[in-house]
């Protein structure tokens, strides 16, 4: 021991670290470069791309309805925002009116797929910091929402289900019933996990003023959705630029109080509740009708010009820049993710912070890489 | 502020150097000449009654060919910015209109941050130059990419196989 105590050799420096890209809590294929010194980090780089697919060169050999299965991919744990904001983006461009019931539906599906979206982050987030339950309980719940999709269109991940001019089939008639079931019962399963996570003095002392975002910090590097929501800024598109039938459903925007990881988690628990409301507000005004899609001609071609457009989708804004020359594929398309811009404030945030900290830094911002890279 | 009290704003500022174009959409669509390009990008940050304050997304665009896509007709790289403010609730879409051949213009990253990793990938997939750029590395492809630009019109790689015309 005294050996050890009075090694004058010993010296401590600043060390690299390498985080991923297979990491368990790197939600994707996400590598880190840190710089530590001891426990604290002093340096981050962020490398993306390992799942960059070009789906943006894709879009530009593909017609316009082509592509729009490719969108499922980009945010395949949200793929009905991902549908929506492709089909909004051309249905401006060409000027489409897309039919009522259509907007409905659509607004029924996307609150569902938000719900479904923030259950993964719930359970994946509490498994980082070491609560196994959560995500248990959240996966149950999730499965639901997976079997009304199914029941629609029949897919679970990947659904293809908004398209351009309004969606491809109208609900069945048992999905009503049992989307109120879901919900009735989901707003008991919210308050579940409120009580094992929400004054939780474990979760707290993780969350609590835990990789704070300054709003100045937030606005400049480009966050958006419940990540700058949760520094106390009340933007949502939904009402900011209001689409579809949002202006007619009544709901409220949640934000957080000083922008830590503890605001962010509580942001999303109150838009599972918003989204809740949403959706059977939706299903309670679903207009009679068997117009559930604009007629539009078998190969779509818009007028010459450009569009940018954007929606919100659970992980924050998402839109598109789409150059049309008048031919039946787009010339060029830009898509414009909330990962993206999210995932840039990571390193501002985390520097100075534990290695622990900054698996729940990197787990409240809910990215997703397929989303990043494209 | 409406699309013509934004037109009609920048005019007064940038006089010959900002050039609208003419379109059915909601926002204003501007080019901007490469000279005032960040002087531009600094007044719409900073300008109270614009405030432009979240860059939304910063795209490139390879027009090889004149007469494709809109507004113009010579051969062109364009930087595309769609902007919008928080405050305010307005968008716009700023371009500006770069050479064919070794296309460059300075880095706007210190002015929006989020303009950083949109630079390097346009960087990569276009070959557009942003000088003075802090940090230049290739962000989405494999370190020892060497097949050029993919994201330009015409490209073709080892693994390309263009989708054929029916």
């Amino acid at each position: 021991m005294d050996r050890v105590l009075n090694n004058t050799e010993l010296r401590d420096e600043e060390f690299l670290i390498n985080m991923g890209p297979q990491h368990p809590s790197t939600h994707g294929v996400l590598r880190l470069v840190l710089k530590m010194e001891g426990e604290f980090i002093r340096d981050l780089v962020p490398h993306v791309g390992y799942l960059h697919r070009s789906i943006e060169k894709i879009a530009e050999n593909r017609t316009y309805n082509q592509f729009m299965p490719y969108t499922d991919r980009i945010d395949y744990c949200a793929s009905m925002p991902s549908n929506q904001a492709w089909a909004v983006a051309i249905e401006k461009l060409a000027g489409i009116e897309v039919p009522e019931k259509a907007e409905y539906l659509r607004v029924i599906m996307t609150e569902l797929n938000r719900i479904a979206s923030h259950l993964i982050y719930l359970g994946v987030m509490s498994l980082d910091l070491g609560a196994v339950t959560p995500f248990l309980y959240t996966f149950r719940e999730r499965e639901w929402i997976l079997d009304l999709f199914e029941m629609t269109c029949g897919q679970r991940l990947t659904y293809h289900y908004i398209r351009i001019g309004g969606v491809s089939r109208d609900i069945p008639p048992e999905f009503g019933k049992s989307l109120k079931a879901f919900v009735a019962d989901f707003r008991k399963k919210l308050d579940d996990y409120e009580a094992i996570l929400t004054e939780n003095p474990i979760f707290l002392g993780r969350t609590k003023n835990v990789g704070v975002l300054p709003l100045d910090v937030a606005k400049d590097c480009g966050a958006s959705g419940p990540t700058i929501r949760g520094s106390n800024f009340a933007w949502d598109i939904r009402k900011a630029e209001p689409y579809s039938v949002y202006p007619k459903l009544n709901f409220t925007i949640p934000t957080g109080k000083v922008g830590d990881v503890w605001d962010r988690y509580i942001v999303r628990i109150q838009e599972m509740r918003q989204s809740c409301n949403l959706a059977e507000q939706a299903l309670d005004g679903l207009p009679e009708s068997d117009v559930i899609r604009a007629k539009l001609p078998a190969v779509l071609k818009p007028p010459a010009g450009e569009v940018f457009s954007r929606i919100e989708a659970p992980r924050g804004e998402m839109g598109y820049y789409v150059v049309s020359t008048g031919d039946k594929k787009p010339y060029r398309v830009k898509i414009r993710t909330a990962s993206y811009g999210n995932l840039q404030v990571l390193a501002p945030i985390s520097i100075g912070w534990k290695i622990g900290d900054l698996v729940a830094i990197f787990g409240s911002l809910d990215v997703i890489l397929p989303e990043v890279d494209r | 502020m409406t699309k013509e009290d934004i037109i009609r704003k920048l005019q007064d500022k940038f006089g010959s150097d900002l050039e609208v174009v003419q379109n059915n959409q909601p926002e204003p669509f501007v080019y901007i000449s490469k000279d005032k390009y960040r002087e531009f990008c600094r007044h719409v940050k900073t300008d109270p009654e614009l405030d432009f304050d979240f860059l939304f997304q910063l795209a490139g665009v390879h027009y090889p060919m004149p007469s494709a896509g809109s507004g113009s007709s010579d051969e062109r790289f364009e930087v595309v910015l769609s902007l919008s403010s928080h405050a305010k609730i307005h968008r716009m879409v700023a371009k500006v209109k770069l050479d064919i051949i070794d296309p460059e213009i300075e880095t706007i990253s210190d002015i929006w941050a989020a303009a950083n990793w949109y630079e390097r990938e346009s960087m990569e997939l276009f070959g557009i130059k942003f000088l003075h750029h802090p940090d230049p590395r290739p962000l989405l492809l494999v370190e020892d990419w060497e097949f050029g630009y993919p994201m330009r019109k015409g490209w073709t790689g080892p693994d390309f196989i263009p989708m054929p015309e029916k």
